[in-house]
């Protein structure tokens, strides 16, 4: 091996000490060629990882954004046009009602003008009409609600106007049919009180 | 309660649709006056010009509630109606917790929605 103290190399003494230390890569790390071959090759794996990461980590960040979006925590992507959706159905619901409620005052006027044999039963039929028509109302309290837990601006806001806040404790809208108190529950409890 | 079709009959609720609905039922046990109001606060103010004798109202209402309009009816002084006027509430709450808050206030009569017609004529002449 050449002194590595000297100033000054002959060009084979240069040659030596280069063979010198390719003898010492090689022997430590194999084939040096092999070896680069071989990084690179790591570093094309290692990109790919790193691009299918980034592509995880930018599809987790707007899950992330639209979870907290979403202030309630329910997982819904499309919130605000869940949202939109329901209201839309809501006002479906509203018009298609006041028509029939429309349409059944009209009958009923129309009944009420004339004499015959069926009329009474007739006027009863309108009546059941009336009484199916609360449809619209029972709907947009259950509309209102699921507006109000996916925190809807609107539904919120109104909520929120209440002349007593304490108020909000005692409403929950429409019970679930199985949980609901029937009528003659409700008046039993009344006299009871 | 003696119904008299003569006597002022007050309907409040923000549906309109309900609205309609109860005061169509209530013209056929022969009630002629009927004022109705979408809000608890305009049923408040309907209450303190008009000598009502019967109120039918909703409960969940904003920004005043049908139990806060209740609770305001019967601390009135002075006004046409009387703050023991029978009152009535409809509605969709049917929690007892709610049933408990609404005999607290005075309620005279408490309608579980959906409802029939026959229910709420039952209970107007039970007053």
């Amino acid at each position: 091996m050449a002194d590595l103290e000297k100033e000054t190399y002959s060009k084979q003494e240069v040659q030596d000490l280069i063979r010198a230390e390719l003898k010492t890569v090689r022997t430590e790390y194999g084939d040096l060629k092999q070896q680069v071959n071989k990084l690179n090759d790591d570093i094309v794996i290692q990109k790919k990882d790193y691009d299918l990461l980034k592509l995880h980590m930018a599809r987790l960040a707007d899950h992330i954004e639209k979870r907290k979006m979403d202030g309630t925590g329910i997982g819904c992507p499309d919130r605000e046009e869940v949202m939109r959706e329901i209201k839309e159905v809501g006002r479906y619901i509203d018009k298609a009602i006041g028509a029939v409620i429309a349409r059944a005052e009209k009958m009923e006027k129309l009944v009420a003008g004339y004499v015959f044999s069926e009329k009474d039963r007739l006027l009863e039929e309108i009546t059941h009409i009336f009484e199916a028509c609360d449809v619209q109302d029972l709907t947009a309290q259950r509309i209102k609600k699921v507006l109000e837990l996916m925190g809807d601006q609107e539904a919120t806001a109104k909520k929120e106007a209440k002349v007593d806040p304490d108020s909000i404790l005692l409403e929950h809208g429409p019970q679930m049919p199985d949980e609901a108190m029937s009528q003659a529950e409700i008046d039993k409890m009344l006299k009871d009180l | 309660m003696k119904i008299n079709p003569l006597d002022f009959v007050l309907v409040v609720d923000d549906s309109a649709s309900m609205v309609r609905i109860v005061a169509n039922i209530i013209t056929k046990v022969g009630y002629k006056n009927i004022d109705t109001a979408n809000s608890g606060n305009e049923g408040l103010s309907l209450v303190r010009n008009t000598s009502y004798k019967l109120i039918l109202s909703d409960w969940n209402m904003e920004p005043m509630t049908g139990l806060q309009l209740l609770q305001s009816v019967r601390k009135m002084q002075g006004a046409p109606t009387a703050n023991d006027v029978p009152f009535v509430l409809i509605t969709a709450e049917s929690k007892p917790e709610n049933i408990i808050a609404a005999k607290q206030a005075g309620v005279s009569g408490y309608i579980v929605k959906p409802f029939t017609a026959e229910t709420l004529l039952e209970k107007i002449e039970g007053l």
